[in-house]
């Protein structure tokens, strides 16, 4: 891993996404700041309508903010002319969730791990062909494969694919918006350590967008845990996981099952489902479901503090003895 | 006698390909695995496993090109497999009833609730509308929808996913039935949802007596809600046994690479095992389903497996376990 550079590679600051629908304005993403280093991994956590999703294409500029700025390697996304937003697409690039939605059935596997070269580089052929024999061998893509077409592939394979085209350009910041979610259990563990291979030896910055904490936890440094749009608690993925602090985090982490049924687990007991983006409460975004809610975070949206220098959370009650008041059960 | 007891199940997808030449597809081969009153079994696989099959076996739900070969589904005694539609029918939502995965497209979405579970009731005993009712909302507020009463008036797509399972929930218990299979009950909600569905569902198969069978692909499912596990791959149970047994020492090496990549165990310093393409159906090898992806795969894995007992109710069906766990532990 490379050291954390000075300048970050990706300062996300006031972002916020409105979408206007026939029912009213849906505030997907509400005033989210963060930074990534050089070689970091970010994790998104969080559950439908969190935003995580909204972030990354925000960030990709395959949406446009409703306010705030993303800025990468110290330029405003914005404000790039047109040229500049090509030679950016070089530098981030994006894995999806379902390998077979985002490929062409049409074309081959190699012209399509080809085709960001093509677009995005002036490689020659010869350069352009000895990058994706680098590019395949990394991924573990069988040399066979390239002539083959997506239909010839199984979802392992075709993700390997989506991955090796999203590399091949050598990217700085990577994008991965649940890239295993729809892969069997043993397809995906041979992703997942492909990722934490590419991860230590390439050093690439990435966003890993998640609802799974296992996952998340395997390969990301930091975490950001959403809530409707809103940043509930961020942290190292160590601390953050050995001491949650906000009641979200904590309710998300006791209704993970692990696959060891001697874990037994302290559950926490919420009620409700998750408020309407439509319709977000005046106060703190978890407070309707929170065991732990007062008046008073009805009333105002509590601001994300920093109780350390790793650590923020955005909890009237951050300072309370929460785990004791959140009624977890064994 | 066991509540159900499926014995040798094999159910074959005959067609046809590119040059018209029939092609069979093995997609069950030999299912055996029996349920008792009150327990909880979780069935768990991969794709093309078979899980969701077994279950529309069981249900007399195979629609052609699927093709029932031989094998028998015992419910309290009687043979599912063998039963004529009108028989079927007075079983299905009664005796056995069943929660899927999607719940708005299971739901019917012209007809309030409350209808839709007034409606399963007297399709299967002669009860009032006003009886048939009280039962609903009686039903949803067990299965933790407030204010049920009113909800009842409402249509499917006034609600979210989760409660629109615990209306299927409250569908399935509605004329107290001896047997709940779940396809994936939980697979589209978000984690604290499925928990809060989780706890109720098994909660009121325990209240009412009731046995569940759980097909589901997550491993964590299975740890937290089920006492026994049966273990699938290509069609075949390849192991099956109380959940602490299978989980704390698997034996099947298919069993062993399934609990061995979840990211928990990877993070625990376990390698990652590596992942073959889904099972073949058409061109299965000889004798063990997985012997073609298997590690220890030997010459004797080309004869049929033997079944063997490795403690009270665990069995794998492997050359290569061995009987003395023990020495292992």
């Amino acid at each position: 891993m490379t050291e954390p550079s000075q300048a970050p590679l990706l300062e996300v600051s006031g972002l916020s996404k409105v979408f206007e629908t026939p029912a009213g304005p849906l505030k997907a993403v509400n005033a989210v700041d963060f930074i990534l280093r050089e070689g970091e991994a970010l994790g998104l956590v969080g559950e439908s309508g969190s935003g995580k999703s909204t972030i990354g294409r925000l960030v990709l500029r395959l949406l446009e903010p409703s306010a705030g700025a993303v800025r990468f390697d110290g330029t405003d996304l914005a404000a790039l002319p047109p040229e500049a937003m090509r030679r950016l697409r070089r530098d981030v690039q994006v894995v999806f969730q379902d390998p077979w939605a985002a490929l062409n059935p049409r074309l081959t596997i190699g012209y399509q791990i080809e085709e960001p070269l093509r677009l995005h580089t002036s490689l020659s052929a010869a350069e352009r062909a000895s990058r994706i024999a680098e590019i395949v061998e990394r991924t573990r893509l069988s040399a066979a494969l390239l002539a083959r077409h997506p239909a010839d592939l199984s979802g392992g394979q075709l993700q390997r694919a989506c991955i090796a085209r999203a590399l091949v350009t050598r990217p700085r910041l990577l994008v991965l918006d649940e890239p295993t979610s729809s892969l069997d259990l043993s397809v995906r563990a041979g992703i997942l350590e492909l990722l934490g291979e590419l991860k230590r030896d390439l050093g690439v910055a990435t966003i890993f967008i998640s609802h799974d904490l296992g996952t998340i936890k395997l390969i990301c440094d930091r975490v950001m845990v959403l809530y409707l749009g809103t940043v509930v608690e961020t942290g190292t993925t160590a601390e953050l996981f050995a001491a949650p602090r906000h009641p979200y985090t904590m309710a998300l982490m006791s209704a993970h099952l692990s696959p060891d049924p001697r874990q037994r687990r302290r559950r926490i007991l919420l009620r409700g489902e998750i408020p309407s983006p439509l319709n977000l409460p005046g106060g703190c975004v978890f407070a309707s479901r929170c065991p732990a809610s007062l008046e008073a975070c009805h009333a105002q949206r509590p601001p994300l503090v920093a109780l350390d220098h790793a650590r923020s959370v955005a909890c009237l009650r951050a300072g309370d003895d929460l785990a004791s008041l959140m009624g977890a059960h064994t | 006698m066991s509540l159900l007891s499926i014995e040798d199940l094999h159910v074959h997808f005959v067609g046809e390909d590119r040059l018209g030449r029939p092609v069979t597809a093995r997609a069950l081969n030999g299912v055996s695995l029996t349920l008792e009153q009150g327990e909880r079994l979780g069935l768990v696989g991969e794709t093309g496993a078979g899980k969701s099959l077994t279950v529309q076996a069981l249900m007399g739900l195979l629609r052609a090109p699927a093709r029932l070969v031989r094998g028998r589904a015992l419910f309290e005694g009687v043979d599912l497999l063998a039963l004529d539609e009108a028989k079927l029918n007075r079983l299905r939502g009664a005796a056995i009833s069943m929660v899927v995965q999607s719940p708005k497209t299971s739901l019917d979405p012209v007809r309030r609730i409350g209808d839709q579970i007034v409606r399963i009731q007297q399709a299967h005993a002669p009860v009032s509308r006003a009886q048939a009712w009280r039962r609903a909302i009686d039903l949803l507020e067990k299965v933790g929808v407030a204010d049920a009463e009113r909800r009842a008036m409402a249509y499917p797509h006034q609600f979210s996913g989760g409660m629109a399972q615990r209306v299927l929930i409250a569908m399935a218990l509605a004329n107290r039935p001896r047997l709940i299979v779940a396809d994936e009950p939980t697979t589209g909600l978000d984690a604290t949802v499925q928990a809060q569905v989780l706890d109720l569902l098994t909660s009121l198969v325990r209240e009412e007596g009731a046995s569940l069978l759980v097909i589901t692909h997550d491993i964590g499912v299975v740890a937290h809600y089920c006492d026994k596990v049966a273990v699938m791959f290509a069609g075949v149970i390849v192991e099956s046994g109380p959940v602490e047994q299978v989980f704390g020492a698997p034996a099947h090496p298919y069993t062993q690479a399934l609990l061995a990549a979840t990211p928990e165990r990877i993070e625990a310093g376990g390698k990652a095992p590596r992942a073959g393409l889904p099972p073949n159906l058409r061109a299965l090898p000889e004798g063990c389903v997985y012997s073609d992806r298997c590690p220890i795969a030997d010459a004797s894995c080309r004869t049929e497996p033997p079944q063997r007992l490795l403690a009270l109710g665990h069995q794998a069906l492997c050359h290569h376990v061995a009987p003395q766990r023990e020495a292992l532990a």
